[in-house]
């Protein structure tokens, strides 16, 4: 037993020693690297900012803002390592675990303070930006409708580009079909559609395989609908969200779903457009097998890398369900965000007043084309994108009502619409479904608005 | 120490050179228990618990993850679903999905099992062969699928077209009445394998001896078939059945690659009612569900199984 006590004694003094070993190695390695670290304190120290985005908005804007960021991060003083994950409600889930389990990352591009307020109950876990000086740079009214500015707080800055509604259109095959101008009231698109049917072409391109794509065509009606209740979008939607407006009060939003379904009745749309996808519309609006197609200004990104030849054939206009106000909707970019967990508060928004600059989110346009809120960024827009932005800057546009509008989900109305296709609802079914998923949302919130 | 069998115990006992038992009844019992708790540990930790918490949160309104926003909200969430306008749908169509899949899996699984069960040179190559899209990804199933049942560019069509047979061309997977039954038939070709080899290891559990005897009786094929084969395979096919409807009655995957419900609500099942109350972040909603959904298969499962299980006999 003696034995086994010596030798346990043995092997605990060699394994302490061995333990001291390791730690003298270590602060022999600092003292023989100190030359090194002096060289390293002439330079700034650089600190890495972590950010975290959904993997779909990592696109080549970001690319090559993250890259000159990191080029440059000498000068600006700070790194970026950008971590991304997948987005839709799988990602907004682990974005509310992040916030619930407080694992966030110093800066957070999300949907945006009314999201992250309602949905994620979040807000208060996000800093207060007032101040940085790249503000100026945009249009105050714009950050107060994007929802940036909200409750007084500058929660966000704008990063990526704002996407516009509207109807794409085939120059070349509305040249085809005799069509000399651009419809402007129902009756004239109607009258377009027929012509395209002459000459053997689709008229209008419906994509439902890709069922989210159905939604666009109605959502005409919901600008018509705020339009007239004489309200302004934010007060129109106050009353959505405190339950003393329905969505089946929405007659101008019904008829744009009628609308649709019309389009279908008259065969103006691809006989097999249940079966088609968005993808297959970009090719059948590039290629000239379709005339129309209803959708947002992101499809012309899409067209710009798949079919770059095509570009200059597309046009675009708003949906022209009435004869006057056609307003195009206005999908306003994502947002940047600073979080409570941030280890350098006056770094994370130096940061953020340098993504959000001219500078910045000019190098992202020149890798990503589209329509910035950056009053300086210079981006040559593709036709579609400049008829649409035309229409903005024309004062007629309004935020697209989903996400921007609605506090609460509403639940899956593009599947709806396919229902109503198929003959499974009637249009009046398709409004007070919404209804219901509201009602379920607000109380599962526990808003007394509902009780 | 050596082994001595006492004859009264199914287990050999350790008795010492004395004699002298080492283990006691009551050690023996405790060193048995004390094996199975890490099992019992480990399956209360992943299930037990998870499904008594799945059960509180589906009486609760839960639309974050922070705990202190739960509360208590009754029967709002079983109410929700059961007044929800897809439910009907989803039941009808999981008792079609789980019927139809179950009756044609077992059917055609046992058709190439007793087929397969013959010594062929092939043999092993068609095992593997009808085996495989057993472990493709439902995902790459369904846009494949997807893809040839396409109405104007899908192969399904076009080769019925071909040949000839252009009027039986329908849509596949856009018409309400019939794309329940198409996603059915991707089911059923992705897991007909699968329940061969389940038929085909109770086939083959089966002494060459009984077929010598029915030989030597002068039974034709059938009545081998019927007297000796299928109630010596009863258990197999209990299995068999019993895994499919349960897999036919939970269906999601394929479901939601192929036609995520649609069109409309046309192809909603259980599984992706359960799928929509989670996406939507009504999480106790969510959980009600499931246990709605667990509660339909249980009712329908366990009288199959004890009913067929009671019909099994030893080999």
């Amino acid at each position: 037993m003696k034995l086994k006590r010596l030798v346990s004694l043995a092997l605990a003094v060699v394994m302490i020693a061995s333990l001291a070993a390791c730690g003298q190695s270590g602060s022999s390695t600092s003292s023989q690297s100190t030359p090194v670290a002096s060289v390293q304190s002439q330079d700034k120290e650089i600190k890495t900012l972590t950010m975290l985005t959904f993997t779909e908005w990592y696109k080549t804007g970001w690319q090559a803002l993250e890259k000159y960021i990191n080029d440059h991060s000498q000068e600006l003083g700070f790194k970026l390592d950008i971590q991304k994950i997948a987005g839709g409600s799988q990602g907004e889930d682990i974005l509310k675990v992040k916030f619930a389990t407080d694992d966030l990352p110093d800066l957070l591009q999300s949907y945006g303070s009314s999201w992250l307020d309602k949905q994620a109950n979040s807000i208060n876990k996000m800093v207060d930006l007032t101040g940085i000086s790249s503000v100026s740079q945009y249009d105050a009214a714009v950050l107060q409708e994007g929802g940036y500015l909200y409750n007084g707080k500058l929660y966000g800055m704008p990063v990526d580009t704002t996407n516009l509604l509207g109807v794409f259109y085939n120059k070349k095959v509305f040249k085809e079909a005799g069509i000399e101008k651009v419809p402007s009231n129902w009756n004239e698109f109607l009258d377009a559609c027929e012509k395209v049917k002459k000459v053997n072409k689709v008229p209008l391109y419906y994509s439902g395989k890709d069922a989210w794509t159905l939604q666009c065509f109605a959502h005409f009606g919901f600008n018509e609908e705020v339009l007239k209740s004489g309200k302004d979008f934010t007060d129109f939607w106050k009353e959505m969200n405190t339950n003393k407006r329905h969505y089946a009060d929405n007659k101008d939003f019904l008829g744009a779903i009628e609308r649709s379904k019309e389009m279908v009745d008259k065969k103006y749309v691809n006989p097999t457009y249940l079966s088609d996808t968005y993808d297959m519309a970009q090719t059948a609006l590039a290629k000239g097998d379709a005339a129309m197609y209803v959708n947002a200004t992101w499809v012309i990104d899409e067209i710009s890398s798949k079919y770059p030849d095509a570009v200059n054939d597309i046009g675009a206009f708003p949906l022209p369900l009435y004869d006057k106000d056609n307003y195009t909707s206005s999908s306003l970019p994502s947002s940047i965000g600073m979080t409570t967990k941030c280890k350098d508060m006056e770094l994370g928004k130096k940061a953020i007043d340098f993504i959000s600059s001219d500078t910045a989110q000019q190098i992202y346009a020149n890798a990503q084309t589209g329509i910035y809120l950056n009053k300086n960024v210079k981006v040559k827009l593709a036709p579609a994108q400049q008829d649409l932005d035309d229409v903005m800057k024309a004062g007629k546009s309004m935020p697209l009502w989903q996400g921007s509008g609605n506090e609460y989900g509403y639940g899956t109305f593009d599947k709806y619409v396919q229902d109503y296709y198929v003959g499974s609802r009637t249009a009046d079914d398709v409004l007070k479904a919404l209804d219901e998923e509201t009602a379920k949302n607000a109380k599962a919130a526990n808003d007394t608005n509902w009780k | 120490m050596k082994q001595k069998w006492d004859g009264t115990t199914s287990l050999p006992i350790f008795v010492c050179k004395k004699g002298c038992e080492v283990m006691s009844k009551l050690q023996k019992s405790a060193y048995s228990y004390a094996l199975i708790v890490p099992g019992i540990a480990l399956y209360s930790i992943f299930f037990i618990l998870p499904a008594m918490a799945g059960l509180v949160l589906s009486y609760t309104n839960v639309h974050t993850f922070n705990i202190q926003e739960i509360t208590f909200a009754g029967l709002q969430n079983y109410i929700n679903i059961f007044t929800d306008n897809s439910l009907k749908i989803a039941i009808k169509n999981s008792l079609i999905f789980g019927a139809v899949t179950t009756v044609f899996k077992v059917f055609l699984g046992m058709i190439l099992a007793l087929f397969l069960s013959n010594k062929l040179r092939t043999t092993n190559f068609l095992r593997t062969t009808f085996f495989l899209p057993a472990v493709l990804n439902s995902v790459s199933v369904g846009l494949i699928f997807t893809a040839m049942m396409h109405p104007s560019t899908g192969i399904i069509n076009g080769f019925l077209k071909t040949i000839g047979l252009g009027g039986l061309a329908q849509n596949w997977l856009t018409n309400p009445q019939l794309a329940i039954f198409s996603v059915a038939n991707i089911e059923i070709w992705k897991w007909t394998g699968f329940t061969m080899v389940i038929l085909l290891a109770g086939l083959q559990s089966i002494p060459q001896s009984y077929y010598e005897v029915a030989d030597i009786e002068g039974t034709t094929g059938f009545q081998k078939f019927r007297y000796v084969t299928f109630p010596l395979i009863m258990p197999a096919f209990t299995n068999a059945l019993v895994v499919n409807m349960i897999g036919g009655l939970k269906s999601f995957d394929l479901v939601q690659a192929v036609t995520q419900g649609g069109p409309g609500s046309a192809t909603e099942v259980l599984g992706t009612l359960v799928y929509k109350s989670f996406g939507s972040g009504r999480y106790g909603e969510g959980c009600a569900a499931s246990i709605i959904l667990c509660v339909i298969v249980l009712v329908i499962v366990l009288p199959t199984f004890k009913y067929f299980s009671g019909k099994e006999v030893e080999v």
